[in-house]
């Protein structure tokens, strides 16, 4: 839909490079919002239960016109998700590679407790049996390069920087 | 992965016109970069019944849809839904009624709303007009929307 070429060219006008952060702010959070909970088969009542608000709060949450969202619900609504949410400032390249990937799937997030099951299948093998032997050898696999956890991101650092120390 | 594809009807004739594009270039930086990334959102959801800022119009504007655009004025309150312009992009969507779940959406023409008047006031009526012009009597092409 907006090719990265597309965008770009809109990007050189600084009116329009500031207009499109506000507008991607204020609608892509909405996006991700509604695209999560219906990928979870949620309910706007369940995940206010789950966030600690009102059905009220959350469907002006998925409203891209709202546009008076605050911190402090996002980051509520990331609680009952379990998951985190990062306001960071970024090049305009990054921000043009989101959107031009933009659809319900590609704002999809794993919840903690998905990647801390999947850290803990691997970091499982090394703690449980308290073997020293094995946690040497699983770090001399790691450091070889012949270890590969079965995940991506973040969970994958976790279990790396374990393997490491 | 995008589900939908968006079309711009040109008029037929001498005085060829891409309305929507007149419309889009006609408008500030804010309405510009809110289409732009509304269209986007549109494209990567597969399914649009319960999108409350899409709208499929009934009675006399029955087989057109709106897209609604709201651009909030400063300063904001916090708290409080803030006072906004109101922008209505209208189109159709090109398969059989009742189609909501992927396709392609033919953009006819925006406005501007405020309460219940239209900017230009005719707006509905005329996208309706170059609707049944196009699927009635082949009248108007459409294209790739492409800016």
């Amino acid at each position: 839909m907006l090719t990265l070429s597309k965008i770009w060219n809109k990007l050189r006008n600084k009116k329009y490079r500031k207009a499109f952060v506000g507008a991607e702010l204020k609608r892509g959070v909405p996006f991700q919002i509604r695209a999560m909970r219906k990928k979870l088969g949620w309910s706007q009542e369940k995940l206010a239960l789950a966030s600690g608000l009102t059905q009220g709060v959350i469907s002006r949450a998925e409203d891209p016109n709202y546009g008076n969202l605050t911190f402090n619900t996002v980051l509520d609504i990331a609680s009952g998700f379990d998951v985190a949410f990062i306001g960071r400032f970024v090049p305009f390249s990054e921000l043009a590679k989101w959107v031009e990937n933009l659809s319900e799937e590609s704002v999809q997030v794993a919840a903690f407790e998905d990647e801390d099951r999947a850290a803990a299948s691997v970091l499982g093998r090394i703690e449980p049996l308290g073997i020293r032997e094995k946690a040497v050898a699983q770090t001399e696999e790691f450091k070889c390069g012949q270890y590969q956890p079965q995940m991506t991101g973040a969970a994958s650092e976790l279990v790396r920087s374990h393997a490491a120390s | 992965m995008h589900y939908w594809r968006f079309l711009d009807y040109w008029s037929e004739g001498n005085d060829r016109k891409n309305l929507i594009e007149e419309w889009y270039r006609n408008e500030g930086e804010e309405l510009q970069a809110a289409f732009d990334t509304a269209l986007n959102e549109l494209a990567g959801t597969e399914d649009w019944r319960d999108l409350g800022w899409f709208k499929v119009l009934t009675g006399k504007h029955t087989g057109l849809c709106e897209i609604k655009i709201d651009i909030p004025e400063n300063p904001v309150v916090p708290g409080r839904k803030p006072p906004a312009t109101h922008y209505r992009p209208v189109g159709f969507i090109k398969r059989e009624p009742g189609e909501f779940i992927s396709g392609e959406f033919v953009l006819l023409l925006g406005c501007k709303k405020s309460g219940r008047s239209y900017e230009p006031p005719n707006a509905f009526d005329l996208a309706l007009d170059l609707k049944r012009k196009f699927q009635e009597e082949g009248r108007g092409r459409i294209h790739a929307h492409s800016f």
